[in-house]
């Protein structure tokens, strides 16, 4: 199941709650193993799981834990990067949570703004304007000098 | 196109998916207006330090996945008991809606693993050396994978995977348009080396059992699917 870690993640953004993200995935993959009979031939098998966790979120109406990412501070594998991740992840869990899960779709886990539409079946102008709120909204939660400056346009290649 | 369009097409133009025409008016815009031009780097800035973030951050899922294999398994033992226990009349009509409303869980499994990582190309390990894929059909004790190559196809790539908790040699075929996969997965049990197709939703799949194997074949038509599973029916 080599999409469970992915799935995992996003669940786990979503959640904040580890045994509530595992058991969210768990029902992803059972029920895509149940009615794959129901998958629509040309349309995206990924976008089609990612569909279903949706769906399963929705319907299960958790409550959604806040708990912040902790490390401690003698941690010897925490570096930079821990850091980078802590502080995108408190960025990132202060918008709301149709915003964060456009952002998680559409930039960590790759998705097209089309497929983004699909999975959370919204129009694609709803789409596109969270898209750039939550942006813009991550852009000035994250502190100024860590990089959000001219010149990062060759992290990708958007021509 | 003013910055209020600009500002509006951002996330297609960022996801790679604004048309030609847009996108000849998108740049032009773009290599006039220094605001909006900042704005875009800025948009760009904040995407890849996104992704930087979490790119790495993928959990361990691996305890999970068992869990879920070992949940289909219980499925499907417990769907058995309870068709036993019916009475035989019923058990026919039982077993027949269930294979004409629903495929059997391997064909499921089968169906969205040739989705994912051959129609979808799901970037995995592959080998593509001739020499390598001997080795991995060495380890299902196969032999003459030549011959179970149907005319005019020709052996693209091949790796081990699981499908339905169950290791099985995957082996991609093209004939220079489409890829086909076939699927040995180890077995003991009873011949039955009619080859029969199923439909998983609009997937074809052709499969046979033999003694050690059992053998199902994916993409394209049902035709398609046949002819592979015919080419090693034959060789097995």
């Amino acid at each position: 199941m080599p999409e469970a870690p992915r799935l995992l993640r996003f669940a786990l953004r979503q959640t904040h709650d580890i045994p509530a993200a595992e058991d969210l995935v768990q029902e992803t993959l059972l029920r895509a193993w149940r009615s794959f009979h129901q998958f629509r031939m040309g349309t995206s098998a990924r976008a089609w799981l990612y569909r279903i966790l949706v769906n399963a979120f929705h319907e299960q109406g958790r409550k959604i834990r806040s708990t912040p990412e902790m490390v401690p501070l003698n941690d010897p594998g925490a570096n930079s990067s821990t850091f980078e991740r802590i502080e995108m992840a408190e960025a990132l869990d202060a918008l709301p949570v149709d915003h964060r899960a456009v952002l998680l779709l559409g930039v960590v886990e790759g998705f097209t703004c089309r497929e983004v539409s699909e999975i959370l079946s919204v129009p694609m102008g709803t789409v596109m304007s969270r898209l750039s709120r939550a942006r813009e909204a991550l852009r000035e939660k994250l502190a100024p000098e860590r990089g959000i400056a001219a010149g990062a346009r060759s992290q990708k290649d958007i021509g | 196109m003013n910055c209020k369009d600009i500002a509006e097409w951002a996330p297609l133009y960022l996801s790679g998916e604004i048309d030609d025409c847009r996108l000849d008016v998108f740049r032009t815009h773009l290599a006039g207006c220094p605001g909006c031009a900042a704005h875009i780097d800025q948009q760009v800035a904040v995407d890849a330090r996104l992704r930087n973030a979490f790119a790495s951050d993928l959990p361990d899922a691996a305890a999970l996945s068992q869990s879920v294999r070992g949940r289909i398994a219980r499925e499907r033992s417990l769907g058995w008991t309870m068709v036993t226990a019916t009475a035989a009349a019923v058990l026919f009509a039982l077993v027949l809606a269930y294979r004409t409303l629903r495929p059997e869980p391997l064909f499921s499994a089968v169906a969205l693993d040739h989705r994912m990582e051959v129609v979808e190309h799901q970037p995995r390990r592959w080998r593509t050396d001739p020499a390598d894929i001997e080795k991995l059909v060495a380890r299902f004790e196969l032999s003459n994978l030549a011959a179970m190559t149907p005319i005019g196809y020709r052996l693209e790539r091949a790796k081990i995977c699981g499908i339905d908790g169950t290791p099985a040699l995957h082996l991609v075929y093209t004939n220079g348009i489409q890829e086909f996969s076939v699927y040995v997965l180890g077995r003991a049990g009873v011949a039955n080396k009619i080859v029969r197709t199923v439909r998983v939703g609009q997937e074809h799949l052709a499969a046979f059992q033999t003694e050690r194997f059992e053998v199902i074949a994916a993409g394209g038509s049902g035709d398609e699917c046949l002819q592979f599973a015919r080419a090693a029916a034959s060789v097995l």
